[in-house]
Order: structure tokens, then sequence, then C-alpha cells
């Protein structure tokens, strides 16, 4: 039986990002994916006859440029189509687009308010300044708080240098941004509530968090960080589904030398004297390894893979700690022809990008209000894209697939279970598009709804979060998941983090796999 | 007649604080306030934290030769919890009337609370680190492990950080209340646990006779070391030279008083939003100032009513989610249900103060008198359980009532408010502004939180460095 340097547990993209890098330095590695597809949420599925769904994760936008060069992803298949427009249809009027180009998009915001135009090219130019520092952070590891080692000194210098060189102004700015709450951050900039609306809406994604809520302006941030020129742009579709980003990724470790099974779901982690040495599957077959790195969320991987007998009690108790709080849902369509929305109509270009149903910060904030105290939002946050009209291969001729992302759906509810309201959910779903575009209803020809216990049971996401935990402050950085977990390393000698829930965290960035698996290059045990 | 070396614009605690440091310093201070009678908020009693005095500041005016009279301990906080049930909290005697659970808890909450508070009292109390030097000197502290546990429990929302501790619902309800006192935010939402814990870092002794008394002795203070208080005076105006440096004051009677410095111990929002006019302002710093943040959610009542069920420094609230819907309805601009209450002993010997959270600024149709009363019978029946029938609102000050009363645009009692984003930076670093000369001492200004004094005092140490003959080359403008 082969021994195996490292075993990648769960194919997800940031585990096949992990496994390219670790096969690239010269380790015989494993990968170990539960389902019968790769990608983890990063999917794409056939759910209806010739209907490709990106399940779960729907855009690509923060796919580190560095990665894709260092594992020549491009050439193993990765390629995202930008999207050129956001847009938000409203009850009167004609709604929203903000494009790439600045002139037009000017032209669009101008009709709500002239100075909103007027200041939003300073605003994104602003953001723009800002995302350099963040993506600064998110480049390297974290440092360790307070540590003097040279590689932790140079993570702050590093930082700082990124801080010194914005303007006086912008450091003021960019002090408050992190703990502000988007909706304050953009009042400062912003008159026009419909403008507001689908920018704040960008701070919450993912998280149990409303635009009111402190700590969201910094994730507005996001939209401003990919390299691709402008202000939209970063935001992109892959084509043939988020699928192939995953599926580029593993043929990127398959050819490094990596080696990838399906269908072989993982049942614990082998310890032996308090070390991992390898895994057992479910079918009770055993894998050695010089050391595992877990792709999961930190929970089901310590917990679950390991359990709790075998750890510290300070890790079982900052981890029990750890909120995931999921709050998302996701409701695909297979469509018989193009939505139609009332305020714009026609298969425009408008259609081609994403399509949020924020209307106003009101709005948002009363679906958040609605799901803190456990039930989902009747009229929710959805954020919609139709990738059949950029990428005509997920669907047949003339067909299309309408992929929504949806907030809030807590994934504990006050009252009843998730399987009894999945429907309800879906339903509240299509009744709020329907009233912006009417005639959806009965152009539906299948529907999926995802709840939070659907990601949870389909997907492994703990509570269903889509980030492996909750992206608030307090877990965040060097705190990401906890601040002794926050260094890939677990206490378990030889067993690493990989997932979403580690530092950066949270969106298709192969960040965490890229980190992480520098991370084991660096150690002794490696 | 010789200018005034400083002219203070608000006689409240922090405005004489600073008025009484520079003048023990022989500088020549006139204090102008709008009120007939000095102590600003504290003076009708509308704060009640009188515990929170920073006294290490203030040793220097040796107010206890003018009548200052502290307890030995901190004054208990008593949770009313049902219906004529009530806890006491203190930080010595284990807390009385909780279930094990939760006295089990309470130790728990206060060795967070003790290992905690010596850092944030040492990163609170000196001025906002700017410089190298600053930093360094504060490296050993982000070293330490109180930092680790600071960072990660600050973010927390007030429910995630005391369900950590108690099960009680009003008893976590009732420790929330600080949160929704200085923050714009229900107890679920994020970095309510760092109003808590900055209420606990500013917790010690408490004055005797509360707030009134801490004005009377701070006055007395001030004046005996030279200083000249004007009541009812109104500031209308500061000047601003042509250099740019503050040089007077004009008044609304039209009389103008010239001086070498101001230090406006009011909102820093009413010194931007009107008494410095158009020009005295950069740009981007005006765009800055124009949105601090300063809602205030608290209505303050009188009532007339010998209460011997209700001791001084009881909360009332009805629970978490409770109170977070009653948040919900705020947002919103509809009046709430049930309210946090927090009772203190009025100024007449049958009176009683209490403080109502979670007031809207100005409910949707403005605070009509069927709006005023309708929110005096909220409280009373919230309140009626631990109160004599006889018991009767006297007054009531609602949000907006304190921004036409005090000049505080948007009724915040501690007059910005304790966002994070607003804490280090509130309302410029370092106190001093744009206009050179112009100093805040306010509760608007750094360190802010309860009733410390602290603003004022450190404010005055700003003032007296800036005024050393190498003070202005060092000063850091970097924020301008």
């Amino acid at each position: 039986m082969t021994r195996y340097d490292v075993v990648v547990v769960g194919g997800g993209h940031n585990g096949l990002v992990c496994a390219a890098y670790l096969a690239k330095a010269g380790r015989s590695v494993l990968v170990l994916e539960r389902r019968h597809v790769l990608g983890g949420a990063a999917v794409s599925e056939e759910l209806y006859p010739g209907f490709t769904f990106s399940v779960a994760s729907y855009v690509v936008s923060l796919f580190r440029p560095h990665i894709i060069r260092e594992l020549d992803l491009a050439r193993h298949g990765y390629h995202v189509i930008p999207m050129d427009c956001a847009f938000q249809p409203l009850h009167d009027g004609p709604g929203l687009a903000r494009w790439t180009d600045y002139e037009r998009t000017r032209r669009e915001i101008a009709y709500f308010s002239r100075h909103d135009a007027e200041v939003y090219p300073e605003f994104s130019r602003v953001m723009t300044r800002m995302g350099q520092l963040a993506k600064v952070a998110i480049d390297h590891p974290p440092p360790v708080l307070g540590s003097l080692h040279p590689r932790d000194l140079r993570t702050m210098l590093r930082l700082r240098r990124a801080f010194r060189n914005l303007d006086p102004e912008l450091q003021h700015l960019a002090v408050r941004l992190f703990t502000m709450s988007a909706a304050d951050f953009l009042d400062l900039w912003f008159e026009s509530p419909v403008l507001k609306g689908p920018l704040s809406a960008s701070g919450i994604i993912g998280t149990f968090k409303g635009v009111r809520t402190p700590g969201t302006a910094y994730v507005l941030l996001h939209h401003y960080m990919g390299e691709i020129d402008g202000a939209f742009r970063s935001w992109g579709l892959s084509r043939g589904g988020t699928g192939s980003v995953s599926a580029a990724c593993a043929n990127a470790a398959r050819a490094f030398g990596a080696e990838i099974r399906l269908s072989s779901p993982v049942a614990q982690v082998l310890l032996r004297n308090g070390r991992a040495t390898g895994v057992v599957l479910d079918n009770g077959d055993e894998v050695e390894a010089k050391l595992v790195v877990s792709n999961l969320d930190p929970s089901s991987t310590l917990f679950g893979l390991v359990g709790k007998k075998h750890l510290p009690a300070a890790t079982i108790k900052a981890l029990s700690r750890y909120k995931y709080h999921g709050s998302s849902g996701k409701v695909n369509l297979a469509l018989d022809s193009v939505p139609e929305f009332a305020c714009r109509p026609g298969a425009g270009d408008h259609l081609r990008g994403d399509i949020a149903i924020a209307p106003d910060v009101g709005y948002l904030e009363q679906a958040y209000d609605e799901a803190k105290y456990g039930a989902f939002s009747r009229r929710p946050f959805i954020n919609a894209v139709i990738p059949s009209l950029t990428d005509p291969s997920v669907a047949p001729p003339g067909k299309h697939v309408l992929s929504c992302f949806v907030q809030y759906a807590p994934y504990h509810l006050s009252e009843g279970a998730w399987e009894e309201q999945r429907d309800a959910f879906g339903d509240a779903v299509v009744d709020t598009l329907s009233e912006y575009a009417p005639g959806l209803r009965e152009k539906i020809l299948f529907r999926q709804v995802l709840t939070p216990w659907d990601l949870e049971q389909q997907f492994g996401l703990t509570e269903g979060n889509i980030f492996h935990g909750e992206l608030s402050l307090e877990q965040l950085f060097f705190q990401r998941p906890t601040a002794d977990l926050a260094h890939y390393r677990t206490p378990i000698r030889n067993l690493w983090l990989c997932g979403s829930g580690t530092h950066p965290g949270g969106g298709i960035m192969g960040a965490s796999g890229e980190l992480a698996a520098k991370a084991v290059l660096r150690s002794r045990h490696a | 007649m010789k200018a005034y070396d400083a002219i203070v614009i608000g006689a409240g605690l922090n405005g004489l604080t600073a008025a009484a440091l520079l003048a023990r310093a022989g500088w020549r201070i006139l204090v102008i306030e709008q009120h007939n009678e000095v102590g600003g908020l504290a003076g009708p009693g509308i704060l009640h934290d009188h515990g929170s005095l920073c006294t290490k500041l203030l040793a220097g005016l040796r107010l206890q030769d003018h009548g200052l009279e502290l307890t030995r301990t901190a004054a208990p906080l008593h949770a009313a919890t049902g219906a004529g049930e009530r806890v006491t909290l203190s930080a010595e005697a284990p807390a009385g009337g909780l279930s094990p659970d939760d006295a089990e808890g309470y130790r728990q909450y206060r060795a967070v609370c003790s290992r905690t508070v010596p850092l944030f009292r040492k990163l609170l109390l000196r001025p906002v680190p700017q410089r190298k030097a600053d930093f360094l000197m504060l490296l050993p502290c982000w070293r330490s492990a109180a930092a680790r546990e600071l960072l990660h429990l600050a973010p927390l929302s007030a429910k995630d950080f005391l369900d950590q501790f108690f099960v009680h619902d009003a008893l976590k309800a009732a420790l929330a209340v600080p949160s929704l006192q200085a923050m714009y935010g229900g107890p679920f939402a994020p970095f309510g646990a760092l109003a808590i814990l900055m209420h606990e870092a500013m917790r010690g002794q408490h004055v005797v006779g509360g707030l009134p008394a801490l004005a009377g002795v701070l006055h007395e203070a001030a004046a005996s070391h030279g200083v000249k208080t004007r009541t009812s005076t109104q500031a209308e105006e500061i000047l601003v030279s042509k250099a740019g440096q503050a040089c007077g004051v004009r008044l609304a009677t039209g009389e103008t008083i010239a001086t070498r410095m101001v230090a406006a111990a009011c909102s820093p929002k009413e010194v931007f939003g009107s008494l410095l006019r158009f020009g005295a302002q950069r740009h981007m710093f005006a765009w800055r100032t124009r949105h601090l943040r300063g809602r205030g959610t608290t209505a303050h009542m009188v009532l007339d009513a010998a209460a011997p069920a209700l001791l001084p420094c009881t909360r009332i609230a009805p629970g978490l989610e409770a109170l977070e819907r009653s948040f919900d309805r705020l947002k919103r601009g509809e009046l709430p249900d049930t309210f946090a209450l927090e009772i203190a002993a009025g100024r007449k010997a049958a009176q009683l103060s209490v403080l109502a959270h979670c007031v809207p600024y100005r409910p949707k149709g403005g605070w009509t008198d069927a709006a005023r009363s309708e929110l005096t019978g909220r409280v009373m029946e919230q309140l009626l359980p631990h109160l004599p029938s006889t018991a009767q609102v006297s007054q009531l000050r609602t949000p907006a009532d304190l921004e036409n009363e005090y000049r505080i645009p948007g009724g915040h009692c501690y007059h910005l408010e304790q966002a994070p984003d607003q804490l280090l930076v509130r309302p410029v670093p370092n106190f001093a502004s744009p206009v050179a000369g112009l100093f805040f001492c306010g509760s608007g200004a750094h360190p802010s939180g309860s009733v410390t004094c602290a603003p004022g005092a450190l404010a005055a140490r700003a003032m007296a460095a800036y005024q050393k003959p190498l003070g202005r080359l060092f000063r850091n403008n970097r924020h301008i």
C-alpha cells in the first residue's frame, strides 16, 4: 500500500489549489472527494437535461491572478467572462444599470441624482485605492499578533507600507471603513437610495448581517479588488459554470502529478501518538500519509474527523464559539425563454451582468430584521445571473438558466424545519422576482431550491455558511477561524487546514489553498 | 482689554475640567454657558453614570478640598428581573439573587473585565497614538494576552458576548444597556461588547450626591483658580483670523470676545455645523465632519415618586430579543412598546430620574403631544410593577429636546455615537482641529464613554502642549 506525502480531504477549489501547489513542489498528493463531482461549492451539475447549473457558487471575482499564473490555469481550462453590467430593476422608472463604461453609468445614475453621478467616479477611485490595501492583506498569510518573528514583522511592515501609501485623508477613511456599516459608509458619498441599495448589498453577501450592521463596509472593497481594470469587470462568469474553475484546478493538480479520487468520503483522521498519520474512508479503507490537509470547514475537520476527545480544551472552547450563522440560500431555475423585466423590457445587455433585487437600504434592512428572529425574508435580497446569455453552452438554444442567490435564510428557523419550508422559500423568491419580471413563473421549466440546510447536507457546509464561517471582524485575519488555528495549523500535529474557514476565506479566491500549501511547505515536517 | 488665553464653550463637566486645569496652569480662562446653571447634561441629571470619574487625570485639581466625596467602592447595580424581583450585581460581593449558573457566569464576566480593563484604560486614557514613538510604546500592550482577548471580544454583539456568561434574559438585557446608550444599534449589533467593556473599564468610585454635585465641585475648583464663567450666554460663532487661527467668539448678543484659543466643549457637530462659518473649513475635512454620526436614542424623564421599592442604579429591560425588536421599530421611526430603563435618584428627595433607551430621535409625525404622552404612558406601564401608583412623570426630554436644549445635533448624550469608527478618531484625532487654536474638549472628543471628565483633562494637556514654544513645531497635523 502506498504512503502519500499529503492527503487532501475534500476536493473543493481550495483543496485542489492546495494539492496543485504541493504536487508542484514534488510531493506525492492524493485528493479525496466525497461526492461524485469535484469542486465543493464551486461545482457545475446538469440537474435538468440540457441545462448546466452553477449549483452553489455562481460568480467568479477574486481568483488570485498569481495563482492562475503559477498553476497555468488558463491552459487547463480556466476561462472567465467578465460581466459588463450590474442591473437593478425597480417598480417605477427604468431601473438602474451600472456599466463598465463610466460615462454610461454616469448617465444612468444622473437620472436619479445628479450629485451621485458626479461623486461616483471619485468613489470608485477611492475604493480601488483602498482595495489595494486589502489585497496586500489577502495575498499573504496573517501575522501572528505581537510576534517578533522576521516573517511576521515583514508582513506587518508590508501592511504598514501599503497603508502609508494612501493619502492622509484616505488613511483616515480606511481606518473607519473596517468597522463601519455599509449603509453608513455609502451615506458619506451618496444621496440616492436607489444607488445605495445595490451598492450596500455587496457588503452583506454570505453574512448574517444587515446593511446597517457595523463591519459590513469593508466587504464592499471586495468589489474593487479585481485585477482587470475598471470597477465592474472584476466580476465574471466562468465558462461552463463555476465547476470549470474547479476542473481547471484539478487538471493543474493532475498535471503536476496529484491523484484525485471521487466518491471517497473520509470518515476520520488517523491519529497515532497525537499526530495525524492518514485517513480512514467510510468503507474502512485506510490511506497513510505524512500530512493531512483538510479542505473542510474547521468544525467539520476538528470535531468531525478528529473528535473532541483528542483536542485541547482551549481549542474546543474557541471553536465552539466560532460562528457559522448560515444566512443564504440558492434558487436555480431553468427557463423556457429570457425573463423580461417590466422596467426595461427586452433581452438587452443589462441582463448579461448580475441583477440585484435591492431597491433601497430600507428594503435590505427589513429583510434582515425578519431573518434575525429565525424566519426567512418574505421579500429577500436576490442577486441573480443569467449565465446562458453570455455562455450559450450551459443551456439548450433559446432556453436559459437563472441562478438566484437569496438572502436572508437563517439556518436556525424559529418555527418548523427547512424541509417543510423549502417550497415556501422558493415561492417567496419567485414571487419577489415576478414583481419585477411579470410572467416569470410561466417560463419555469425546472426549479431547484437550496436552503442553508440543503447546503449543509449537500456540500457539507456547516450551518450552510457559504464561507465556512461568518466573515465578522473577530473571525478574520489573524483570528480566522480562531486565534490559535489562524496559521493553517491545528493542535493535531501534521493536520492542516486549507478551506475557506482560514485566512483570507470567502469567495472563489483560491488564496486559502495557496497560502496553506505554502505554510505546509515551510514547515519542518513536509 | 487683554484677550483671554482661552475661551471654553459650554460649562459641562468636560468644559469645567478643561477650564480648571488650564487656569491652574496660569491661563486666563472664560467659560461661556448658554444655560443659567453650569453642569451641561449633568446639571439636571440626564447622565447617570456617576461611577466613572477618572480621578487620576483630575488629581491636580484637589477636588476633595472643594467638597468632592467618593464612596469607597463601585456602586452595585440592580437589575429588575421580574415584577418585584431583583438581582444585585457588585464587583465585590458575590451577586445576590442570582441562580447558581448566573452567579458563576457573573464571576467569569468579572474575570474577563478585570483582565481586559487595565489595557483598555491604558489605551483610552491617553492621547491617540499617532507618532512612531507612540506605537512603539504600545507594542508591549499588543503582545499581551489581554490584547488578544480584547481584540476577540470587542467586535462581538452584546448578545454574543453576554450569552457566553449568562442564562437569565432580563439580566443579560440589563447588562447590555450601556451598549444601547453608546451606540446606534440593538443588542444584536456587532461591537456591543466594545461598549459594555468600555463602560466597565471606566467604572470606579462613585460620586456622593451624583453628577449635579460633581458639577458644583468642578465649578468651585475652576473658580478658585480664577476661571470666569458667564452663564446665560450663547456663543454664535467662533471667529477665525485670516491666517486660519481661532481668535475670538461672537456671542448671540453681537458682542465679540477676543481670545488666543478656543476649547469647544459642545458637540463637534454643532461646531462644524453652525459655530464655524463656511470658508474656515477645508473641503475634505468639511465632508468628513458633515457625516459624523450622533443619532440619539435616549429620552430622560423625571418622576415624582417616593419609590422605596426601586433603588437607584436599577436597570429594567425586557430581554435581549425584545430590545432588538424595539430597536427595529426605532429604526423605522416608530415608538417601541418596551424600552431599556435606567433609574437613578433625582435631584430632589421624592424624585426619580429615568433614562429610557430605544426611543426614536424623531418618530414619524414628529414629537406631538400625543406622541409624548404615548411615550410616557408606555414607560410608566413598564415601570408600574415597581412603583407606587401615585407616581407620575413631571418632565420629559426626548432626544429631539436634548438637541434643542443643549445644542447637540442628533441628541446623543455622548455627542457622537461610540461606533468603533468614531472612537479613536473622534471627532478628529487628538483634540486639535484644522483651525489652529481650536480644540475639542467635550464628550465628542476622545475618549468619551460615560462621564469620565477625561476628554476635558486630555484636551487641556493637548492645549498646554500646543502653547509651549516648540509645541507648534511638533504638533501632529497629519489628519488635516
